[in-house]
């Protein structure tokens, strides 16, 4: 039997949580392109903005960076806009839904952010009532 | 005396939708550069996260995207094709590097690398010959683009050279 080479073999033994990691950095990196695309700005005049230097911000967009949560938030707050949308609902019926192991890559989109998208029209300073009515909305919501 | 080096395509092994990957092998070893720098790292658990990430940044990333500079350590000043092929490399945190010769969008020559333990490459113990070698080899292959002994195909996604071909160090 023909042994299996050597690069075959490594690129093989990848363990998916690797490939999820760069595929969302991908998708993350993408997104950040699409909207500084749409408000017609660069990188140096998002690192501006963040008080960042350029040479950071490439990083973040084009290697192989652990960007924190912390930082998505801080670039969500300078561009105005979502980069990252975590599924609100869980649809046991829908597979396309919870296959994190689909590696294509998405292609680049410059479409506009959708207005109802916007971060400002989020609302994150009034709470929606008392902290006990949203325990019991979300405990009806949920079962 | 001359070092003799050959180029090894590595379709067979890592084929990707838009970079078309290659190593080289030294007169005499029996695995190409890139092989060494697989079997040096793939057991290593102190890199495990790093050097995982490094091998889906290169099939999945670099492969769907295409090979662009921005995606590389060094940024180098505008070329035109055939370009004058550069070393770059391909970092990670905590100090991973592989050393790759970036020839197009689509066409890179993965080397050898290590762990860098010093700020400047040339100084590192682990990683200095594979920068100086990556620097001897990337000027022998602009030398061989002027001479003609190397070509990109006609779309640019491949190199053409004899198959007796030598890079001579």
């Amino acid at each position: 039997m023909k042994k299996e080479s050597i690069i075959k073999k490594a690129f093989s033994q990848i363990p998916d949580e690797n490939r999820i990691f760069i595929k969302r950095l991908d998708e993350i990196s993408e997104r950040i392109m699409s909207i500084l695309d749409f408000r017609e700005w660069t990188q140096k005049d998002l690192a501006k903005k963040m008080g960042k230097s350029p040479s950071e911000i490439n990083k973040w967009l084009n290697s192989p960076h652990n960007l924190t949560l912390k930082t998505i938030s801080k670039l969500e707050s300078t561009l105005q806009t979502p980069i990252i949308n975590v599924p609100k609902t869980f649809n046991v019926e829908n597979d396309d839904d919870n296959i994190v192991t689909n590696f294509t890559l998405i292609q680049t989109s410059t479409e506009v952010p959708r207005e109802e998208e916007e971060v400002e029209n989020i609302d994150f300073k009034e709470p929606r009532g008392k902290k006990e009515n949203r325990m019991r909305e979300y405990v009806t919501a949920n079962g | 005396m001359n070092t003799l080096i050959a180029l090894k395509d590595l379709e067979n092994d890592l084929e990707t939708p838009e970079v078309h990957y290659y190593s080289v092998i030294i007169e005499g070893e029996s695995n190409s550069e890139f092989e060494k720098f697989l079997q040096s790292h793939n057991a290593n658990q102190e890199i495990k996260e790093e050097y995982n990430d490094l091998l889906a940044w290169i099939r999945d990333k670099l492969g769907t995207r295409g090979a662009k500079k921005r995606y590389f350590r060094h940024e180098m000043k505008a070329e035109a094709l055939p370009p004058g092929s550069k070393y770059l490399e391909i970092e990670y945190d905590k100090q991973l590097r592989l050393y790759v010769i970036r020839i197009s969008d689509h066409v890179v020559i993965l080397l050898n690398g290590g762990i860098k333990t010093t700020k400047v490459a040339q100084k590192c113990p682990n990683v200095s010959r594979h920068f100086r070698l990556a620097n001897q080899i990337a000027e022998k292959i602009d030398q061989a683009f002027k001479n003609k002994e190397i070509e990109l195909g006609e779309d640019l996604k491949n190199l053409m050279f004899d198959k007796n071909f030598r890079l001579r160090l």
